[in-house]
This record gives C-alpha cells, sequence and structure tokens, in this order.
C-alpha cells in the first residue's frame, strides 16, 4: 500500500488508533474505554440541551416528584436502544447515516431524511442561542454579548480541525450538565420521595390532560431526536471505532445516557420546589426564569448553578446540533466530512456548521421573536419527526448486506419498533387534544 | 505535529480510508410493505406539522392577551 495517498485525515485517525491499539495490547481497559469514549457522551449530554432542561424545569414546576422521575428514566432507556444501533451501524459500514440513506434507499427518501433534519436541527439550534442569551441574561449579559459567545465558540472549536481535540473540548464542556445535581441537592428533596416515584410511576397530580401529554411529547423531545442519530453514527465513523470497539462504544454510550437521565432527573427535582410553592409558572420567559424563582428556595448559588447549567445545555448542543448538519449535509452532496480536515478540503462540512449558527443567532436576535414559544414548541416536532427517523434507522440496522453478523436480533427489533409505536401514539394523542381539547380535559 | 509514520496509518482498516468513503453502497430494493410504512409516517409527520403550527400560533395569541 502506497502511503503518499494517505490523506491528513487518514494520518490523524490512524493516529489516534495507534493509541488505541497501545492500550488494547497492554490490556489497559480503563484507558481504553477512555479513548473510545466521546460520541455516547456527547450525543446524550449534547441532547440535555436549552429546550430539554427548559422541558424537565416545566416538569418539575408542574408535577413536582412524581410520575415524570421514572419516565424521564424509561427515556433514556428508549435513547440507549435507539443510539446502540448508530454504533453498530457506524462501525459496520464506516460510512454516516445521511450518506448510508441516500445510497442505500435512494434520493427520494434521501432528500424527506434531510428536510426534516434540516429543519428540526435548525430549529433546535435556535433554541439553543436562546438558552444562551437567557442564562446569560440572569447574569447580567446582554443578549448580543452572550449570543456572540456561543458563536466563537462554535466558530473556534472548528478552528481546532482534529476531531479528538473537539470532543475532548466538548466533553469537558459538557460535564457541566451535572451543575444541575448540586443544584436539585440545595432543594433539600425527599429521598423517600424520589423512591416512591420510581416505584409507583406517581403521584400525578392533575391526571391525564393536555399539559400532561404535551410534557410527555416534551419529555421524549428531550431524549430521542433525529439529530443525535445523524451526530453519533457520523463521529463514531469520524473518531474511528471499528467491529473490535463495539462494547467500548456501547460504554461511552450508556455512560451517557445515565449521565444525562442523572442530570434531566436533577432538574426536575431541582425545580419540585416551584410545584410545591405552587408558583405560576405560565408567565415564565425563559430557562433563567427557574432559576430567579427558584434563587428564593435553592439560595443564589442554586440559582446560579441552575443558570450556569442552562448555559452550558446551550453551548454543548449548539456544538454537536450544527456539527450533525454538517455531517448530514457533506454526506448528502458526497462532500469530505470530518473534523481531521483541512479548511480547504471540508469547506462546505465546516461551512454548514458556521452558515447554520449565524443564522440561528441571527434569529434569536431579532427584536420581538416568540422565544418561548418556539422552545416548547421545538421538542413536540422534534418527536413528531422522529418516528421516520427511526423507521429508516430500523431499516437500515436490519440490512444484513451492510451490516453483517451486526444486525439488529428480535429483541433489539422489537424494542425499535415498539419505540416507534409508541412515539406515534404520543404523537397523534397530542395532535388530538390539541385540536379538540375537550377530549384532553382543557 | 502529526506523525507520517507508515506503521501508523497501516492501522486503518480499508473501509476506514477516505479515498474508500467515495465508492457508494449499493441501492437496496425496498419491498411494498416497506414502502407503504414510509409513506404511512410521512403522511403522520405531514399531517401533525400543521397541528403543531396551529398549537404554535394558539399559544402565541394566548400570551398577547
Amino acid at each position: 500500500m502506497n502511503h503518499e495517498n494517505f490523506t491528513r485525515e487518514d494520518f490523524l485517525r490512524a493516529q489516534d488508533r495507534y493509541k488505541v491499539q497501545q492500550s488494547r495490547a497492554s490490556k489497559k481497559w480503563l484507558r481504553l474505554v477512555w479513548l473510545l469514549a466521546g460520541p455516547g457522551v456527547l450525543v446524550m449530554l449534547g441532547e440535555n440541551d436549552g429546550p430539554s432542561m427548559v422541558s424537565y424545569a416545566t416538569t418539575g414546576a408542574t408535577y413536582g416528584v412524581g410520575f415524570f422521575v421514572p419516565f424521564i428514566l424509561l427515556t433514556f432507556i428508549m435513547a440507549y436502544i435507539v443510539q446502540e444501533m448508530t454504533v453498530r451501524l457506524g462501525v459496520a459500514t464506516q460510512r454516516g447515516h445521511a450518506e448510508l440513506i441516500f445510497q442505500r434507499f435512494g434520493p427520494f427518501w434521501g432528500y424527506f431524511a434531510m428536510a426534516d433534519l434540516v429543519f428540526g436541527n435548525l430549529l433546535t439550534l435556535v433554541t439553543e442561542f436562546i438558552a444562551v442569551q437567557a442564562g446569560g441574561l440572569y447574569f447580567g449579559i446582554p443578549a448580543p454579548a452572550s449570543v456572540g459567545i456561543g458563536v466563537t465558540l462554535v466558530i473556534t472549536s472548528l478552528l481546532l480541525r482534529r476531531y479528538a481535540t473537539w470532543e475532548r473540548m466538548v466533553m469537558g464542556l459538557a460535564t457541566g450538565n451535572l451543575l444541575f445535581i448540586p443544584a436539585a441537592l440545595m432543594a433539600h428533596p425527599n429521598p423517600a420521595a424520589i423512591a416512591h416515584a420510581l416505584a409507583s410511576w406517581g403521584p400525578l397530580p392533575g391526571g391525564i390532560n393536555n399539559a400532561f401529554i404535551t410534557l410527555i411529547l416534551a419529555n421524549i423531545g428531550a431524549t430521542v431526536t433525529p439529530w443525535m442519530i445523524f451526530f453519533q453514527q457520523s463521529a463514531v465513523v469520524d473518531k474511528g471505532l471499528t467491529r473490535a470497539d463495539l462494547t467500548q462504544g456501547r460504554i461511552d454510550t450508556g455512560l451517557g445516557a445515565l449521565l444525562a437521565a442523572l442530570a434531566a432527573i436533577a432538574t426536575v427535582v431541582a425545580a419540585a420546589p416551584l410545584f410545591a410553592a405552587h408558583t405560576d409558572i405560565s408567565q415564565f420567559a425563559s430557562g433563567a426564569d427557574f432559576a430567579t424563582a427558584l434563587k428564593p428556595i435553592i439560595g443564589s448559588t442554586g440559582a446560579s448553578l441552575f443558570a450556569l447549567g442552562i448555559i452550558e445545555a446551550g453551548l454543548v448542543a449548539a456544538l454537536t446540533i450544527s456539527t450533525s448538519s454538517s455531517y448530514a449535509l457533506a454526506e448528502t452532496l458526497s462532500a469530505k466530512h470530518s473534523f481531521n480536515l483541512d479548511f480547504g478540503s471540508g469547506w462546505l462540512f465546516y461551512g454548514a456548521a458556521i452558515g447554520s449558527t449565524l443564522i440561528a443567532a441571527g434569529i434569536v436576535l431579532i427584536p420581538g421573536a416568540p422565544l418561548l414559544a418556539m422552545t416548547l414548541t421545538v421538542n413536540v416536532i422534534a418527536t413528531l419527526l422522529m418516528a421516520p427517523a427511526l423507521l429508516l434507522l430500523l431499516l437500515l440496522v436490519n440490512d444484513r448486506d451492510i451490516m453483517g453478523g451486526l444486525a439488529n436480533g428480535r429483541f433489539a427489533n422489537i424494542a425499535g419498533g415498539a419505540i416507534v409505536l409508541f412515539i406515534c401514539l404520543a404523537g397523534a394523542t397530542y395532535g388530538l387534544i390539541t385540536v379538540f381539547p375537550s377530549v384532553g380535559g382543557g | 505535529m502529526i506523525s507520517q509514520r507508515p506503521d501508523f496509518v497501516h492501522l486503518l482498516e480499508e473501509a476506514q480510508m477516505s479515498h474508500a468513503k467515495h465508492t457508494p453502497l449499493p441501492r437496496r430494493h425496498l419491498s411494498k410493505t416497506v414502502q407503504a410504512l414510509l409513506i404511512a409516517l410521512r403522511v403522520y409527520v405531514l399531517l401533525a406539522l400543521p397541528v403543531v403550527a396551529y398549537a404554535f400560533i394558539h399559544a402565541l395569541r394566548q400570551a398577547a392577551h
């Protein structure tokens, strides 16, 4: 093999593989997990984004500690099942999700999938900058400054031109998602109430109504969304994971799901005192309003941690979602797509991330834009778009021509099919009670 | 600094090489059932999005009042 043909992308990926090979040979298993972790942790903590944390806070303030605590755990189990499939697809095919859809199903279904992704990602990216802006306002930072810092961070991360460095930088930032845990502890939660909620799936004050169904959808949309599928598969390929790394890829995804579930439940718990105090959250304009309302209850340190967590959630998601769009767009147009590319080779990949970031940031700064309504609606849209994305994923992961022995087994298919059905039913119920509010009790 | 030692690059599997990714995979035949499922979910999304848009506008009007 003539290594004159190797590109910068190949050399950098091979350099990462060398470290993996050394760790595997010397049986340093923890180091191996550390080296191979990344896509799973990032996708899960990335999905604990601005609108997701607002959804969890709204859940805690509306229902307290009860039904939604085990429900959120269930959604992260769903997320693990779905995302584990993307790891298998990535290591088996060494292709991104968008290019697989185009190549295996043709452009008709490919463009539909891309339209869903671009629409969902742009809307979600807008809400990430809403979160950054809202968190910044809590600390007295003007909106243009905090949004500008967010944009600068995204562009700076792209200047690294190295997948491994980009990944470690975003992972470092993503640990900020765990700020919601000390914030929850400052709310002095009752461990018995949390244990009771986990065991009994209750209480559920108010029963099943329109608000309940909306929060069900918002909480699903806070955990499983199309961008996650596209991002993790492409990141697994960009990182260079192979079939030999599948176990570590699964550990990475499971660890990410666990950390994200802890942060999500912590957010519900942190906001639960607002439910106990019968606080009216209907006029809240952003996630930062939760921090302001919680300040007299959990103290200024707890409230600041909450607001910082909201900023972090927006920033990490802005980095991962813009990357998801970049991978998918470049794959669709058969352009090069990797963080290991130089700017000349990867102009479309880098340009898509910068372009989508600038558009989203610009929308946030439009005076009078309905930012809160957008935040609450985005997760619902993500849930609705998830059903067709999941079907395409299931078709690909059952495709033995490309998956070989890594194709789905019976359990994974039953679980995947049940998730599609569940999401469709939740969406249909939402549609029914939106059009006919009397069905859901108003 | 990027190492260009050949033993590094030979650690990559053939499918991981950037040149290998330009070869498209063959198109898959979709059965009638699969096509029907894909169309059904597409219709589901097309029906659901206007409902979300309606709920969004309704929420905006309520907030305005």
